[in-house]
């Protein structure tokens, strides 16, 4: 399993989909000039990862680095299930999207549908973690089945909505809409959101030890996998809070007939 | 017995303890406080002491403080085993559902550290225990480990969805013998009492110790186990196959399960050392240990090789 760094040499003209950059698929090249020459499409066109991308080998097992401001970078991580993808700036819509193992840490900010199937496709997100170190746009984690998605900023409206399972925890502010037509699974914010009393219930204080196991086991996690610039503290923090003070769950979204779940600290 | 040595004036035969295949598993239960993980574990170990009627052997391997335990609170550390994986799922999962579902403020953890790839043979807890949730149970997976949260009255019972099943050996033992019963007494205590914190080790007999050691068989064809005569001070003289020599009145066996022959040996090794060492102004005899000339069980612990 080769490991590939790819910095970013100029800014494209147009928005581009990067789904062809995936680790699944670099990991098996091992010719430098290879990789430089795989397509991208890049509007209506199509352009090679050479044009636009200083490529390198790095002694990693099984891991792709990006560097640069990737905004207009779109489907980056497109069902990715093993080994880590790493970038270093901003990432454009669609990132990790129908992924179902492995990890992507983003440094920077993520468009909107993070994790969430594209168009014709029924299933976001089914397995793997996702940690983003900046903020996330609209739809973060849209249909998500299984795994885990942090985010250190906030995010923007319909977080989660038509999840099926999984956990998202936004350490920052979100936007309107939060689980909209959820039907299970578990939003972690830190505050309390505003939701429609019709769907969702009135907060309930509840004994459990599931917010002590989370922040352990993501504790561990990131400590274990983390790479150095990414130190997720906000996560943490909100996680640790929620193990030392308990939390406040809302049910729903009962129009649905869900019964995921959104949790706050006390 | 014709070959011996001593050790503080104690005659320690120089014969082997045969102990045989079993399978295992270790579980973590955790509450609010240590009352109520005690209270559990000890529902969850009672009636665990021999495989013959109980259909597992069970008990505390060691208490785990707040920093060794998933959910940081203080916890207790099972260890159970039995001599078939069918056998071990339906005993785990009807203690863990009548015992510590049902004790306050208490989860449920696998104790065995999981392999890359994941064990296949696996022992269920929640993948059990969840329809007690009638619907409202809710799965939740943390990296790779999927939890259940089953609603309860004073909130929600965590727990894991399986464990791993590993070998383990049971059978390992030590037969204490002597003329008094206050000293046979106090030199299993010993013996037991050096072996608690050894890991991977249990001693699932009441306070570590029997005295109906059992041989294998019967007069009875209903019967698999039936009391080891030879060791029955009451029939010395009038049964020939007596193991027993003049003045020895009592004898007390110490029965150890473990993870491995090592920690078994590590355990039968720090006994004898613990007996010999006790107070029994003369009262422990011999040490000897219970074997069935090889046949049973294919793991050997020689007591002089232990000692070595």
């Amino acid at each position: 399993m080769n490991s590939w760094l790819l910095e970013l040499q100029r800014q494209p003209e147009h928005d581009i989909d990067a789904s062809a950059i995936s680790l699944l698929a670099l990991a098996q090249i091992s010719d430098a000039d290879q990789v430089k020459r795989l397509h991208l499409q890049c509007g209506d066109d199509v352009c090679a990862v050479g044009e636009l991308f200083s490529v390198s080998k790095m002694p990693a097992e099984n891991e792709l680095q990006l560097v640069g401001d990737l905004s207009r970078f779109h489907r980056l991580g497109m069902q990715h299930r093993s080994g880590r993808m790493t970038i270093q700036g901003n990432v454009g819509n669609y990132a990790g999207t129908m992924m179902s193992g492995g990890e992507i840490w983003i440094a920077g900010d993520a468009g909107d549908f993070l994790g969430a199937p594209v168009a014709g496709f029924r299933s976001g997100m089914s397995g793997g973690r996702i940690v983003v170190g900046g903020s996330a746009g609209n739809h973060v984690g849209h249909r998500m089945r299984r795994g885990e998605i942090f985010i250190e900023a906030a995010v923007k409206d319909f977080l989660g909505s038509h999840q099926i399972a999984g956990t998202i925890v936004v350490a920052a502010t979100i936007g309107k809409s939060a689980g909209y037509a959820m039907r299970r699974g578990t939003l972690i914010v830190n505050q309390p959101p505003v939701l429609s009393r019709t769907r969702f219930s009135d907060p309930i204080e509840a004994f459990s030890v599931i917010g002590p196991l989370l922040e352990r086991q993501t504790k561990a996690w990131t400590s274990a996998a983390a790479p150095p610039q990414f130190a997720c503290k906000n996560v943490i923090g909100l996680l640790n809070r929620i193990a030392e003070d308990g939390f406040v769950s809302i049910r729903g979204d009962f129009a649905v007939g869900g019964q995921g779940e959104i949790l706050f600290p006390r | 017995m014709d070959e011996f040595f001593h050790i503080n004036n104690v005659r320690i035969d120089a014969t082997f303890a045969e102990a045989f295949d079993m399978k295992a598993t270790r579980l973590i239960v955790t509450a609010n406080d240590r009352q109520w993980a005690t209270d559990a574990a000890a529902a969850m170990t009672g009636f665990g002491t021999s495989v013959i009627a109980c259909g597992i052997e069970i008990a505390v391997e060691r208490e785990l403080a707040e920093t060794e335990t998933p959910d940081g609170r203080p916890g207790v550390a099972i260890l159970a085993f039995a001599v078939s994986g069918k056998e071990m799922d339906r005993q785990i999962a009807m203690r863990a559902g009548q015992c510590v579902l049902t004790c306050p403020t208490t989860a449920l953890y696998a104790g065995i550290e999981e392999t890359e790839p994941k064990s296949d043979k696996r022992v269920p807890i929640g993948k059990t225990l969840r329809y007690f949730g009638d619907g409202h149970q809710i799965s939740k997976m943390i990296g790779s480990r999927r939890y259940w949260r089953i609603p309860v009255m004073d909130g929600e019972f965590v727990c894991d969805h399986d464990v791993a099943r590993v070998d383990g050996i049971g059978g390992g033992n030590l037969i204490l013998i002597g003329n008094d019963v206050n000293a046979v007494t106090t030199a299993c205590r010993a013996a037991v009492q050096s072996m608690r914190p050894i890991e991977g080790v249990i001693t699932p007999f009441p306070g570590g110790v029997t005295r109906s050691g059992s041989k294998v068989g019967s007069k009875y064809a209903t019967l698999f186990a039936s009391t080891n005569n030879a060791f029955c001070p009451t029939l010395r003289t009038v049964d020939p196959s007596t193991q027993l020599m003049r003045d020895e009145s009592v004898v007390m066996e110490v029965v150890i399960d473990g993870l491995s022959d090592q920690a078994i040996a590590h355990a039968m090794r720090m006994g004898i050392h613990a007996a010999v060492d006790s107070q029994t102004d003369g009262g422990l005899l011999r040490i000897t240990a219970g074997n069935y000339g090889g046949k049973l069980g294919r793991h050997h612990f020689h007591l002089a090789e232990i000692l070595k």
